[in-house]
């Protein structure tokens, strides 16, 4: 018999990595709270507790042993903190975040049991469980003041015992709720009453009754501590939902303690006051949303691609019996019915990209962390502000873009803002602000990374580069200053020594570009010494659809996403001329370099030169023209992949299908750029090889 | 014999275990419900076999299930398995006096699993037959 | 691939009683090709087909079936074959390659033949020379009296994948 945990592995990787998202989240959240002095909320930590126990359970069970080993040791720990064994402390919180990058790790091993991980987790759990502990202050059981009675309290678990006795010392007075509740609708019905509730009351817990229901309906008996007094409560529940008994008190209730108050959960902002409103719930957004394979989003689009051509040779065989009278009120129905159902279409495909899309906010709530690590590792104290967390992109490349600007914020962090002296005695504030924005601008997404740091110094830059061979000190002497700037992109510019990473691999800036680059997008840096840089990235909103220019080269259709595309203007041949072996033209006043692309791709070109077109591109800050035949129009185009055979042929993005079966293939700007600026072996020779 | 079985857990790498352990080779037919309040969906409509409850779930817990079924008519003669991940604890005692027939700690082999929803409904027969 | 690395052998259709292997045989340039049945995994009319630039020389282009970008490729031309005579291309054989399907374009498809395993010459290291895409070759009998035994060059899907570039 098959073992039942192979098909079954995905769905353990896949909830682990949830829970330890949302205990993220939620240690975060409890930061905050600790760092305002401010009591913590039990629920959030019970929802930590939640989340680590779930994880023990189901890293035991699928044989995650490291995993397992320290979620154990955190669930003691976390336990004695919700049954208020012990308290919140900076020791107790690093402990705590620390396990995040640790189950992040173990959980990406190939090997979940590696041995040579063991002394490593043992380490930790030892440092885990040196976090004291105390008894509680024994004070007699606050339970005996009220008529529970023994077949409630038997039926609670202990932490809801000790929620009822906290509730119980804090003043709060017992009561039960029955209400009878359709079985079909319970789920709504649980959360309007949670949602009502939330303020006025803490419900310990739900019993079923046996009493008063049937086979569609349930009476439950909520149990709940309040402060509100009882008139109220009853006003607020009797009638809509059933009946508001107080339990009896045998006895005076202790006074409430003046500096125990209780934080309603959710009220918290992770961010400053500059975040939108939207942006917390963009950080605890799991709850209303399904997992969703991106393959199968690529071939639900594949299938609208097909109904496309469906409707379009369904045009056509209406087209063909245009001639005949007798037919004209229905092909005029068909035709009117077949623009509806392209409509629908286009509707269906945009909604489906829509799902593709993800908000930033899942990227950004990832810095948050680092940035707390990063600022105590070097002793400085950062903000981090951040603006735009729901703006959404393709998840794919918000998933590609989480390695660049991790880099580009432990840069502003590392390099950027300066220790606490120093920003004091330059009248700076003592704590430096690193901003994560992003919004949409037209067809992009840009997001900008700027800290009010030290920012940089162009000349020394221009120093570095030409000392390391980079750069002769002529070409040096001409940059302007953005020019210098620029400089930091340059491969070799930052050595291992300079760069700081979490795992061991050499990033560079240069590694940056590339990488945004090659998601077809553009990146450029802004700085002023004394006072910050920023760096901007802008990329386009998804990778699966595009808008494009077509045009043919050769007779051949090519597809140039619009990104890229600055002007089209009339190719003059006359107006050609070669400086240093290359081909350029002058298009108000600036020299332009051209690339012809039917000698490039060894096509015939148009016989009559003097229609062609040159697309002016830009990528940066260079330029380039690209020679064609005909400009067709501009279209939104799907990319598809070459396939791994072909896809090392230089120049292609992919390949689109414009109906009718034409398949375009898609031009990679970038890699043409590249190809064009990066090494002079990789010209042709310019003269066209007809 | 096909056992009916529930499985009440909030985590879905929980249920999908269960389901595939005990699946295979027509030992069980396995529903799932991931709230206790699901769960009692379920219960009100279907007479099961055996029922295996997480102790440790938001809302209604483990517990608050385990009494409610004992009192149920058409669910007393399920054979109740409560898990929980700490065998000693408090919330184990709670459910042995509430009527669990068998306590499985997490994390627990496909195996243990089956042999104990075979030892229990063996048992239950030599009591009734 | 080195040139005493395993080559791949044809295994048996799991579902045949006699352990015998099918293997479709196509007809491109003025050679027959053998592909085991159970890597093709359609035959197409040959739909409109777009060339890539810059590719190399055994790659006609890329096709759109049903959506999918499937590569093209030719035989002979990968195989280094001089064709004298090239026909038109007359039907596209999807083949399973493990990542990926590919095309291959041939004049026509000849039979589906049941081989014997003993009917198959695996290509020995001795023939290291001969390319990697081999398997080996076969000797099928002809369907008609007036055409010889045809020698059946099998093809291992596996070896389209990797070597390709």
């Amino acid at each position: 018999m098959s073992d039942p945990r192979d098909n079954v592995q995905q769905e353990f990787l896949a909830e682990a990595q949830e829970l330890v998202e949302a205990l993220s989240r939620d240690l975060l959240l409890l930061d905050e709270a600790h760092q305002r002095a401010e009591r913590p909320d039990s629920s959030l930590i019970n929802e930590i507790f939640r989340s680590v126990h779930t994880l023990k359970g189901i890293a035991g069970m699928f044989g995650y042993k490291h995993v397992g080993t320290i979620a154990h040791a955190l669930e003691d720990l976390l336990d004695d903190l919700r049954l208020g064994r012990t308290d919140i402390g900076d020791p107790l919180l690093d402990v705590l975040f620390d396990s995040v990058e640790r189950f992040q790790r173990l959980l990406a091993l190939d090997d979940p049991q590696a041995p040579e991980e063991a002394a490593g987790v043992d380490a930790y759990v030892a440092a885990v469980r040196s976090i004291g502990t105390q008894p509680p202050v024994e004070e007699g059981d606050p339970l005996n003041q009220y008529a529970i009675g023994s077949a409630v309290l038997s039926v609670l678990t202990e932490y809801e015992e000790h929620r009822l006795r906290a509730c119980i010392r804090e003043g709060m007075q017992l009561y039960r709720l029955r209400a009878t509740f359709d079985l079909t609708a319970i789920d709504d019905s649980i959360e309007a009453l949670r949602d009502i509730v939330h303020d006025d009351a803490e419900i310990i817990t739900y019993l079923p009754s046996l009493e008063g229901g049937n086979d569609e309906s349930i009476e439950l008996i909520v149990l709940l501590a309040s402060r509100v007094p009882e008139t109220e409560l009853k006003a607020h529940f009797e009638g809509q939902y059933g009946t508001v008994e107080a339990i009896e008190e045998q006895k005076h209730l202790p006074t409430v303690p003046p500096n125990l108050t209780s934080i309603p959960p959710g009220s918290q902002s992770l961010m400053s006051e500059l975040e939108d409103e939207t942006g917390q719930a963009s950080l605890r957004s799991v709850a209303n949303s399904v997992r969703v394979d991106i393959r199968k989003l690529d071939d639900l689009m594949n299938v609208v691609g097909e109904l496309s051509l469906v409707r379009s040779a369904v045009g056509r065989a209406v087209a063909g019996l245009d001639g005949d009278p007798k037919y004209r009120q229905s092909l005029q129905e068909l035709d009117r019915l077949g623009r509806g159902f392209e409509r629908q279409l286009s509707e269906l495909r945009t909604r489906i990209l829509d799902v593709r899309m993800v908000p930033l906010g899942q990227v950004f709530s990832k810095f948050a962390r680092i940035v707390r690590q990063a600022a105590r590792e070097h002793d400085k104290q950062v903000r981090l502000v951040v603006t735009g967390a729901n703006t959404e992109m393709d998840k794919l490349i918000v998933e590609e873009l989480a390695d660049p600007l991790m880099h580009l914020v432990r840069n502003a962090i590392d390099h950027g803002i300066e220790s606490v002296e120093t920003r004091m005695r330059l009248a700076k504030p003592a704590e430096g602000t690193l901003a994560l924005n992003a919004y949409h601008k037209g067809r992009n997404v840009v997001i900008e990374v700027e800290d009010d740091g030290g920012g940089m110094n162009a000349h020394k830059l221009r120093e570095k580069a030409v000392s390391r061979g980079l750069l002769t000190a002529e070409d040096g002497q001409d940059l302007t200053r953005q020019g210098m700037l620029d400089l930091v992109f340059l491969p070799g510019l930052s050595t291992n020594s300079e760069v700081t990473d979490l795992s061991g691999r050499g990033v560079g800036m240069d590694v940056v570009k590339t990488n945004i680059l090659r998601m077809g997008g553009v990146v450029s840096i802004a700085s002023e010494q004394g006072i910050g840089t920023k760096i901007t990235v802008t990329l386009p909103i998804t990778l699966a659809i595009i808008r494009a220019l077509i045009i043919t080269v050769g007779a051949r259709l090519f597809a140039l996403p619009i990104s890229a595309v600055r002007e089209a203007i009339p190719f003059a041949p006359q107006d050609v001329r070669t400086i240093q072996g290359r081909k350029v033209i002058t298009m108000r006043g600036e020299t332009l370099p051209i690339c012809d692309l039917a000698p490039l791709f060894g096509l015939r070109g148009a016989r009559q030169q003097a229609s062609r077109f040159v697309i002016v591109c830009e990528m940066g800050n260079q330029e380039l023209g690209f020679v064609v035949d005909e400009l067709v129009g501009q279209e939104d185009v799907i990319i598809k992949s070459l396939g791994p055979t072909l896809s090392s042929v230089r120049g292609f993005a992919g390949a689109s299908d414009l109906g009718d079966k034409k398949l375009a293939l898609v031009l990679d700007a970038p890699a043409l750029f590249s190809e064009y600026f990066g090494g002079g072996e990789d010209l042709p020779s310019v003269e066209a090889r007809v | 014999m096909t056992f009916h079985t529930l499985i009440v857990d909030d985590s879905s790498a929980v249920r999908a275990f269960v389901r595939a352990a005990l699946e295979n080779a027509d030992f069980a037919r396995v529903q799932e419900a991931e709230t206790g309040f699901e769960a009692l969906q379920l219960l009100a409509s279907n007479a099961f076999d055996v029922v295996i409850v997480d102790v440790n779930m938001p809302d209604i817990n483990g517990l608050e299930l385990l009494a409610f079924m004992k009192k149920s008519p058409r669910q007393q003669g399920a054979t109740k398995i409560l898990i929980s991940t700490r065998a000693d604890s408090l919330d184990a005692k709670r459910g042995a006096k509430l009527g669990a027939d068998a306590f499985l700690a997490k994390p627990f082999e496909v195996d243990d699993l089956r042999k104990l929803i075979r030892g229990l409904a063996d048992r239950s027969e030599e009591v009734s037959g | 691939m080195t040139a005493g690395a395993q080559r791949a052998t044809l295994v048996p259709d799991p579902g045949s009683d006699d352990g015998t292997i099918p293997v479709v045989a196509v007809l491109a340039g003025s050679e027959t090709y053998g592909f085991p049945l159970s890597a093709v995994r359609e035959i197409l009319m040959p739909p409109p087909l777009t060339e890539v630039p810059r590719s190399a020389e055994h790659f006609l282009g890329v096709i759109a079936v049903r959506g999918q970008i499937i590569t093209l490729i030719d035989l002979p031309t990968l195989l280094k074959l001089e064709v004298l005579d090239r026909q038109p291309l007359g039907r596209v054989i999807l083949v399973d390659v493990g990542d990926e399907l590919i095309g291959v374009a041939v004049d026509r498809v000849v039979q589906v033949s049941q081989l014997q395993p003993n009917q198959i010459e695996y290509a020995s290291a001795m023939s290291a020379d001969l390319s990697e895409y081999v398997i080996g070759v076969a000797r099928i009998p002809s369907e008609s009296s007036s055409v010889g035994d045809q020698m059946v060059i099998l093809i291992d899907p596996g070896a389209l994948l990797g070597g390709l570039k």
